[in-house]
């Protein structure tokens, strides 16, 4: 948790990646970083509404002890359906806070461009992932 | 519980009418098996509550997985076909002995692949987490010794032992796993090798990583739109209709009809975003491939480009590059299907124009209340692995953009029709 936050804060001060997920739609995970997360966001979407896209989220969480091994053990968090958002985020609140039990992250992003095109992507995660940045994650907008 | 690397065990059911196995004992083992071996390179084998003998060149899996799980063989069927590539034309598959044994090894670790409970690890005397196949293997290893089953056959090359008491399993057992995940899945209980979505594109014959077509005419299409719509609250059959209905129109009138807030203005998008493009030698150093190389053709201006998509361990798996062109602002966009574990799936008739030898689709949308027009050209090159869309402002079918549409599909297939 510390060195989360020690990090977080290098990182605001040093980083040139704040705006990662301005200039098109990004989709990344991240784990044992107070929170456990998979999130798609398009920060033009904040002020443009025909960035705003219809998404869904799930986040897969993997104990790290056994990740790997034949069906471990796991838990999702998914966001559902959600139309015309520009950030959808599966968010496991706090999991990541005690460092232990560690886990890993796999998200599934889907993006449903029209009826006739969808996109599914995945993204994994074992840690804060720094070089996403932090202003743009958050909940569900 | 010690773990010995000759791990021998009889492949045999416990019935009441008697038992075979399908490999010789371990020489190091003192018990006295009753049934000769047959080295034939078959192998009988009993189901556990059936009354007849089953000859192993004639149990299919499918019987033995309809057997595992009260389910007709017909409704499995077209879930296992995929998975294996010898299928004879009804279907069934003829198992070797070796092969037989990964069978009755994945029936005795049903029960305990299928369960799992959130967030409480199983862990051994010493406290160490330990996994369910290394449960599974301890538990036959038990009733080996106790007597209470005389055994199961495991190959000890096809499963590894490591010191810390970790199993590495072999990829010729890969099939029966994800067979687990079906026997898991029909016992209503959950089992994560693969996600859903491989499985359901395995079964469709389709790679992950790659454009797939929602074609009616693939018999796992239901389940295939089924997977895609779900996620956004939808059935497959409904995605079909709104498919069908965008194909409809987009056949009449040129273009499909969206909301107006839907239509991206890339002059618009320019001059609010333009400080966020860089030069694409800049942007490529945060990329997890080698992008493309810009566009060169007199009239179209490189303008910057910016990182995006998947964020993976090796940076971002997209970019999009902006041009200004006869036809005004112009973003390219490019991702990699493998590092961004990336699927595409489209309606057949979406794709109806090609770049350079990749189907390709070109879509024009205009807004309902403000007639004003996007259009999209998509297109997946599969030798490459790479997706790429391309954007303008403008009606591509217009009469009045013919020529542009004409350089610009000439740009297109010189720059990336051909694989770099």
């Amino acid at each position: 948790m510390r060195f989360s936050i020690v990090s977080f804060v290098l990182f605001i001060l040093f980083s040139s990646n704040l705006y990662a997920g301005v200039n098109g739609l990004t989709h990344a995970s991240r784990a044992n970083c107070v929170n456990n997360e998979s999130i798609s966001w398009d920060g033009r979407g904040l002020a443009f509404p025909q960035y705003r896209n219809d998404l869904a989220v799930t986040s897969q969480h993997y104990p790290l002890a056994t990740y790997g091994s034949i069906f471990s053990p796991h838990h999702l968090v998914a966001t559902g359906p959600q139309f015309g958002k520009w950030r959808v985020a599966a968010i496991h609140w706090g999991e990541g806070v005690h460092g232990f039990p560690e886990h890993v992250v796999q998200g599934h992003h889907w993006w449903q461009i029209n009826p006739r095109r969808t996109i599914y992507t995945r993204t994994w995660a074992t840690d804060c992932n720094l070089g996403q940045g932090f202003i743009r994650w958050g909940a569900t907008q | 519980m010690s773990y010995i690397h000759s791990f021998i065990v009889y492949c045999m059911v416990a019935t009441v009418s008697g038992s075979a196995f399908a490999e010789r004992p371990d020489a190091s083992s003192k018990e006295d098996f009753a049934l000769t071996p047959d080295w034939s390179g078959k192998s009988r084998i009993l189901s556990e509550n059936a009354i007849d003998n089953l000859d192993i060149s004639q149990v299919t899996l499918l019987t033995l997985m309809s057997s595992l799980m009260n389910v007709s063989e017909g409704e499995l069927d077209i879930n296992v076909k995929a998975l294996y590539s010898d299928l004879k034309d009804d279907g069934s598959i003829e198992l070797n002995a070796e092969t037989a044994k990964y069978a009755i090894l994945l029936k005795s670790f049903i029960p305990l692949l299928c369960s799992h409970n959130e967030g409480i690890l199983p862990v051994n005397r010493e406290g160490k987490v330990v996994s369910t196949i290394e449960l599974s293997i301890s538990h036959l290893s038990e009733l080996a010794i106790d007597r209470e089953v005389n055994g199961l056959s495991i190959l000890n090359d096809k499963i590894n032992y490591e010191k810390d008491n970790t199993v590495t399993i072999a990829s010729e057992i890969m099939p029966l796993l994800v067979l687990s995940k079906l026997v898991c899945d029909s016992l209503g209980k959950s089992s994560l090798l693969v996600s859903d979505i491989d499985l359901i594109l395995n079964r469709a014959g389709s790679p992950t990583g790659s454009v797939v077509k929602l074609d009616p005419n693939n018999p796992s299409i239901n389940e295939l739109s089924d997977a895609v719509a779900n996620p956004f609250g939808q059935s497959g059959e409904e995605l079909q209709q709104a498919a069908n209905k965008a194909d409809a129109d987009y056949k009449k009138n040129g273009y499909v009809e969206v909301a107006d807030h839907k239509i991206i203005d890339l002059e618009e998008t320019y001059l609010e975003f333009k400080n966020n493009y860089k030069p694409l030698e800049q942007v490529s150093e945060k990329l997890s491939f080698l992008p493309s190389k810009k566009l060169e053709q007199q009239g179209f201006e490189f303008l910057g480009a910016a990182e995006q998509g998947s964020y993976t361990d090796s940076g971002y798996a997209g970019v999009s590059s902006l041009y200004d062109s006869p036809l005004g602002k112009i973003v390219i966009s490019e991702t990699d299907l493998v590092t961004s574990e990336t699927t595409v799936f489209v309606s057949p008739e979406s794709m109806n124009t090609k770049i350079g030898d990749n189907a390709a689709s070109l879509t024009v949308f205009k807004g309902k209340q403000s007639d004003r027009y996007y259009s999209d050209i998509f297109w997946v090159d599969e030798g490459a692995s790479r997706m790429y869309t391309v954007e303008v402002s403008v009606n591509l079918n217009a009469e009045d953009q013919e020529q542009n549409k004409e350089l610009l599909f000439d740009l297109l297939n010189n720059g990336f029709g051909v694989t770099q």
